[in-house]
């Protein structure tokens, strides 16, 4: 709003800025920091501000681990099928609901109550149906969860964009003698590409980030990276090297992608709650 | 929009060519449309009523796998009398609420303070803000190590911190390890996670107002405050509501960082139900008790969710 400010007023609000910045992304520094120490560094008092001389060691470790390549290959699979489930399932439903009102406001209330519910309330009777079902420890049993847990989302999401799309456009496509699908996929999707994006982001933060389930569903064979990383803490020490740098190869991505469609988060969170 | 006729019995030969032909779209269109539908719906329906049922069912049953004598007995609501004179579960209960309503008041006054103060037009504010972005967008479960081993005892970073500036009194016997700053170190990591969140509803909100209001207010000679008072927040309201809503839903449930940076512990001064749960359910293997402790967070959430949903589809109208 403010065009013209005095030389103070600027100054104090680039200090408060730094001070935020600061705070808010030290820890993520630490991170960072952490993950090219060495050992000695790592426990030094004073605290080591900045390795140097870096090290790569914590990060060779990491790669010559064959648990942690298995559930890195682990959590990629879970991932990528959880969004190609996803997308299946929710973009030609969502698609529904937005132009014919299917389902009506009824499903709409079930999906947005569905969406809310609590993963881990139900973790005790997944692990419970897991082991019955002889589903224990498989990557298929975390895919179908995921699917369950971040379809609502996206279809409320999705819902939100598609109806902001005019009628008209599609019925200028239908005219011109494209099928419900073909018209799904050659004027809806690249219409609604930013949302897409958005949707992405949210459905990663909850596959390749999730703990809560994957901890107590997987053991040996289907462990993904969370899982594998909360194994580098044993009672007798915490391997925060590794630990570090699996922190940072797993974040890197999510925050990258998160920030290139910062803008499109926004109309996101905003259309997929409603507004 | 539908121009399309309803239903007819010769229709039904069409059901699937329709999907791709598009000449027979006038008859086949009706069908189509819960086609798209139906699998995920059917998915969703299936997904909530299965494994709430199954959850329903053992908490009325013996059920422990340590006890596989007992089997899947059915003992009707004997678990929820237990639950009603069980000391932790009341202590959980109480944990849990100090924990959701602090983060999420913390949470919601920072964040609109923030949205409020890198919502002024100065060049570079977009870049403060993507930044800030950040700490939301790293996983919890990495924070979660994190700030475990920042807050460790003697080595951490922010213990040495805390020591130097001479409150070693709070470190002595470690932040997570001591009852009286764990829940409260807790708080303050969910608060960090979740700030940007709050930040970015609230800054959509912002993005609604017509640049005309502010305009018009001012030629009325509106000051910065009264901007602030009489347009600013009344319009982001409901963006403040929405944000808040789900924090609370958000910090109710919330699991991981408390899972991996104290376990509940030391004693149970940051047992949350979620984690009660846990070690009730998974750790003791008892399936029917611990589901017992299931229902309620859920029905707690439930009802928090119901709150919230009248609110937006009324809102939303």
């Amino acid at each position: 709003m403010d065009q013209r400010m005095s030389r103070a007023n600027r100054l104090l609000t680039y200090a408060l800025w730094l001070f935020l910045l600061a705070v808010f992304l030290f820890p993520i520094y630490w991170l960072i920091a952490s993950s090219f120490k060495t050992e000695g560094q790592q426990f030094a008092i004073p605290p080591v501000w900045f390795p140097a001389p870096a090290t790569l060691e914590n990060y060779i470790n990491l790669f010559s681990d064959a648990k942690v390549i298995n559930s890195v290959k682990n959590s990629l699979l879970v991932a990528g099928i959880t969004l190609a489930a996803v997308s299946l399932l929710g973009i030609p439903a969502a698609y529904s609901m937005a132009r014919f009102r299917v389902g009506g406001s009824l499903m709409m209330l079930v999906i947005f109550t569905a969406r809310l519910l609590p993963p881990v309330a139900y973790i005790i009777p997944l692990f419970a149906i897991a082991r019955g079902l002889n589903l224990y420890d498989k990557q298929g049993t975390l895919v179908l969860l995921y699917t369950f847990f971040s379809l609502p989302l996206a279809i409320w999401m999705l819902v939100g964009f598609i109806s902001t799309i005019p009628d008209e456009i599609e019925d200028a496509a239908m005219i011109d003698g494209a099928s419900r699908l073909g018209v799904i996929w050659h004027v809806v999707l690249p219409l609604i590409r930013p949302g897409l994006a958005s949707i992405t982001i949210f459905m990663l933060l909850s596959s390749w980030n999730e703990f809560a389930l994957a901890v107590t569903l997987t053991a040996r064979n289907a462990r993904t990276l969370p899982v594998t990383m909360y194994t580098f803490v044993t009672n007798q020490n915490i391997a925060w090297g590794e630990l570090a740098a699996a922190g940072v190869l797993s974040a890197t991505p999510i925050v990258i992608a998160g920030l290139l469609v910062q803008k499109h988060l926004v109309v996101g969170l905003v259309a997929g709650s409603g507004k | 929009m539908p121009l399309i006729a309803p239903g007819r019995p010769a229709a039904y030969a069409n059901m699937t060519l329709s999907l791709f032909n598009p000449g027979s779209r006038l008859f086949g269109a009706q069908r189509v449309k819960y086609l798209l539908a139906l699998p995920a719906f059917i998915f969703i329906i299936i997904g909530i009523i299965y494994p709430t049922g199954y959850l329903l069912y053992n908490s009325m049953t013996a059920w422990s796998l340590t006890r596989l004598d007992l089997g899947q007995t059915f003992i009707g609501i004997e678990n929820y009398g237990k639950l009603l004179a069980d000391e932790r579960f009341y202590s959980s209960l109480g944990i849990t609420a100090i924990f959701t309503i602090a983060t999420t008041s913390i949470q919601t006054v920072l964040g609109v303070t923030l949205a409020l103060l890198l919502n002024r037009n100065i060049r570079g504010e977009g870049l403060v803000r993507t930044l800030l972005l950040i700490p939301w967008l790293v996983a919890p479960f990495i924070s979660g190590f994190n700030f475990r081993f920042m807050m460790a005892p003697n080595i951490g970073v922010i213990a040495q911190a805390l020591d130097f500036l001479g409150l070693d009194t709070i470190t002595k016997t470690s932040i997570l390890g001591s009852p009286r700053t764990a829940l409260g170190a807790l708080i303050l990591v969910h608060v960090w996670n979740g700030v940007p969140g709050t930040m970015l509803v609230v800054t959509g909100g912002f993005k609604t107002i017509p640049e005309e209001l502010y305009l018009a207010a001012r030629v009325d000679g509106a000051d910065r405050l009264q901007l602030l008072r009489y347009i600013t927040l009344p319009l982001v309201r409901y963006a403040i509501l929405i944000s808040a809503f789900l924090t609370t839903l958000f910090i109710f449930k919330a699991f991981e960082m408390i899972f991996i940076m104290t376990g509940g512990g030391p004693g149970d001064s940051t047992e949350v139900l979620a984690l009660y749960q846990y070690w009730v359910g998974i750790r003791s293997l008892k399936i029917g008790y611990g589901s017992s402790i299931a229902v309620v967070q859920l029905l707690v959430a439930f009802i928090v969710s119901l709150v919230y949903a009248r609110l937006m589809f009324r809102e939303a109208d």
